[in-house]
């Protein structure tokens, strides 16, 4: 024990213990990211940058041995995939030359989402099993502030930007236990709200509260409301994979699969402001 | 006579920056049953069985502290609790005449896997109805898939044990448990 004394052991733990009681207060006091989890995310930033680059090579190299019968397979999915796809879009197409005709006789004004958005690589992962976390490569040097949507190259929500430091960020992802989002049916209007489950969570999938009256099908697109104006409206959530009922039995909830491909991605886009105007 | 004790801290320490940058790199993108793998949490548990209470409790309240910057949990300070916690029971329970070998620390890292996720089902279940069972699902899977890293972290930690227990022996300092 002495020697344990004369060493400093008691006082680099009584150290490290007051630093581990600082990260809480600045935690705890701060409403936005800590002082020392930013100077150390500052710091860090680079050696990050460094690693997900490398890896991105290796995961390159290794792309090359996939097997010619995948990329295959993948092939026809997506060709039937553009095909339907260009079908919805003529459809589309002149339904939006009838709005335009009937805005124009009744005099509305068009509406229009303008989207400000910041590109940036996924640096790292979340270490834990207990949440869904990514960490980007920008900061508020570059705009970006709590509270900003996170989409992917298909406009998908993954999720929203909980901590900013200066040249980093981490965003919780929408399957993420603490994840809320205030939500829609595509389809019919109704409001409803995206949760992420801690047991869905594993299994890739998040859910879907809805009013019981509502009518929710298997497919149906699941989007932000935009409601309060916190987040852009019709980011596109998830899809409805099916409908359960939970342990109490009293109440009915959908499962959805996540339209952007948060494991698979390496860059996102961060929505530094919009405007909506109506 | 030298004092060791510094130069085998520094290994420790670094030891665990190199574990830390394997699970970033390499473990967080490994997913089975929706879960990775978590090396860190071996470690202090080889630390804990293997050097004295105090040095295993310096020990894992740096490596918590580290894992609190480098990885945020549910609360600010997670780590640094819960991998105190770990060093705390299994210094107090583990034996100190007999060092274990791979299969040991295979249980003791068990231990401080599950000690590691005890927080987090209070947590949960605390919460909302129904997770409780959730939570105890995902730290079975995860027990499963960490458990194995054992064998690399015991080779890892070992050359680094005996060869500072060699030399602590040959000037005289009785640091740590003596082994079979």
């Amino acid at each position: 024990m002495k020697r344990f004394l004369t060493r400093g052991g008691v006082i680099f733990l009584c150290v490290t213990a007051a630093a581990a009681v600082l990260l809480c207060v600045a935690a705890a006091t701060d409403s936005g990211t800590d002082p020392v989890r930013d100077a150390f995310g500052g710091i860090t930033a680079p050696l990050r940058a460094g690693g997900a680059a490398a890896g991105r090579w290796v995961e390159s190299i290794a792309d090359r041995f996939t097997a010619a019968e995948q990329l295959q397979a993948r092939n026809e999915a997506l060709e039937k995939r553009i095909a339907e796809l260009e079908e919805a879009l003529r459809r589309a197409e002149a339904d939006s030359q009838e709005n335009r005709r009937l805005r124009e006789l009744l005099g509305l004004r068009q509406q229009r989402r303008d989207l400000s958005l910041e590109a940036a690589f996924i640096t790292a992962r979340s270490g834990s099993n207990w949440s869904s976390l990514l960490t980007l490569d920008k900061g508020a040097s570059c705009g970006v502030a709590i509270g900003d949507c996170v989409v992917d190259s298909r406009g998908a929500l993954a999720g929203v930007v909980t901590e900013a430091g200066q040249n980093w960020c981490t965003v919780t992802t929408v399957l993420d236990p603490s994840s809320d989002l205030g939500a829609k049916v595509f389809r019919t209007g109704e409001t409803a709200v995206a949760s992420g489950d801690l047991q869905l969570m594993t299994e890739n999938r998040l859910s879907l509260h809805f009013l019981e009256s509502g009518e929710l099908k298997i497919g149906d697109l699941a989007v932000t409301s935009g409601l309060g104006g916190y987040y852009p409206a019709d980011l596109v959530i998830g899809s409805v994979e099916e409908i359960r009922t939970d342990d109490g039995g009293m109440e009915r909830y959908a499962v959805l699969i996540p339209r952007a491909e948060i494991g698979e991605a390496t860059e996102l886009f961060i929505i530094t402001a919009f405007s909506v105007e109506k | 006579m030298r004092d060791r004790a510094p130069y085998l801290r520094l290994f420790y320490a670094a030891a665990a920056l190199f574990l830390l940058i394997v699970q970033d790199l390499f473990l967080n993108r490994l997913t089975l049953w929706g879960v990775h793998p978590l090396i860190l949490p071996l470690a202090a548990a080889a630390v804990a069985v293997w050097q004295t209470r105090q040095e295993s409790l310096c020990a894992a309240a740096a490596y918590g502290l580290l894992c609190d910057l480098w990885m945020p949990g549910l609360i600010p300070c997670f780590y640094f609790l819960s991998f105190t916690l770990a060093a705390f029971f299994i210094g107090a329970l583990a034996p100190r005449r007999t060092a274990p070998g791979v299969f040991g620390l295979a249980l003791w890292g068990a231990a401080a896997l599950a000690i590691n996720s005890l927080p987090a089902i209070v947590y949960y279940a605390c919460r909302k109805e129904g997770t409780a069972a959730a939570a105890l699902l995902l730290t079975g899977k995860e027990l499963l898939l960490s458990v194995p890293l054992t064998v690399p972290v015991y080779f890892l930690l070992l050359p680094i044990r005996r060869r500072f227990r060699r030399g602590m022996m040959l000037s005289g300092v009785s640091h740590e448990a003596t082994s079979a």
